[in-house]
């Protein structure tokens, strides 16, 4: 799968043409809502489930899971970072990046490295045993966001931690959603 | 007790919880800020229903789409319901799905295996 999609890295700035809708900023719950709205407008009567639900926990992802945080005037998580939703022709392609703390980082890494080598009946089973579940440990919601996003796009989905120091580290998850 | 109807926003579905007709019914999106809060106060209302003396809900879900904080919600609200079955209320259960979303049908799917009260799983068109 990450060798399928490694060009992917080159390409993307070659998509910039074919941007269908970005933010980069403070994501309030009211962002959210705007960016889902926008790529709602931007795709006319076309509406593909599988591309909202993974652009809405994406999105879900930066404002709960940053470690970049803003106060909210209602005290609720506002994380900081970037997403954009991009054409590809065939697919989608629904790109997300933030700070996340380091010393979070592996179990993050395992978690989504273990993801990713499922088969979509392993993925369902683990969603569904995942729900019936607690929360892991640092899971504001039910820890099934990853699980779910590569079931919606069939295991196309990549991930990348850049470290800036000890503290930092930018995380990006990038989704591929089949247009038919 | 009284009856309730939320109205739908962008990211909450509609929610009609009719005392007299012993109805519950859930239709739009869903991925609210906080799901576990938005769905407390349908459990709330659910608790309170049976607690007056009734004997019979029918819930109906029909939605869009839902991020996974509200699956883990409608977990527990078929939980909640498989609850009021147990104890010898009359539980009816209709899942709606869009044709051709199969994920919204697996879903359908799982919830029917895992609970014993009667379930539907109904499609519909757009």
């Amino acid at each position: 799968m990450t060798q399928k999609y490694s060009p992917y890295q080159n390409l993307l700035p070659a998509l910039k043409a074919r941007e269908i809708v970005s933010y980069e900023g403070i994501f309030t719950h009211e962002a959210v809502v705007q960016f889902v709205q926008e790529l709602s407008y931007a795709l006319g009567g076309e509406k593909p489930k599988k591309l909202f639900v993974v652009t809405i926990e994406l999105i879900q992802n930066i404002k709960n899971y940053s470690a970049e945080v803003h106060a909210t005037p209602e005290n609720t998580q506002a994380g900081v970072g970037v997403a954009t939703v991009y054409d590809g022709g065939d697919v989608f392609i629904a790109v997300s990046g933030n700070v996340v703390h380091s010393s979070d980082v592996e179990r993050v890494k395992t978690h989504c490295t273990k993801v990713q080598g499922l088969t979509s009946q392993e993925l369902r089973t683990l969603y569904n045993e995942q729900m019936k579940g607690n929360p892991p440990e640092g899971s504001k919601g039910a820890g099934l966001g990853f699980i779910d996003i590569a079931m919606k796009t069939s295991g196309q989905v990549d991930f990348e931690f850049r470290a800036f120091d000890n503290e930092y580290t930018f995380f990006t998850i990038t989704a591929f959603i089949n247009k038919l | 007790m009284e009856s309730i109807f939320l109205g739908k926003t962008t990211e909450t579905p509609s929610v009609r919880m009719d005392v007299e007709v012993g109805i519950i019914e859930l239709e739009g999106n869903s991925y609210p800020e906080n799901a576990f809060e938005f769905y407390q106060q349908i459990f709330d209302w659910i608790d309170a229903y049976f607690s007056t003396g009734a004997d019979a809900l029918k819930a109906s879900f029909r939605l869009n789409y839902f991020n996974t904080s509200s699956a883990k919600c409608m977990l527990n609200f078929m939980t909640l319901l498989q609850k009021y079955h147990a104890s010898d209320k009359s539980i009816a259960i209709e899942w709606h799905y869009e044709v051709e979303d199969d994920d919204m049908l697996e879903i359908g799917k799982a919830f029917s295996v895992d609970f014993t009260m009667p379930f539907s799983i109904l499609s519909y068109t757009d």
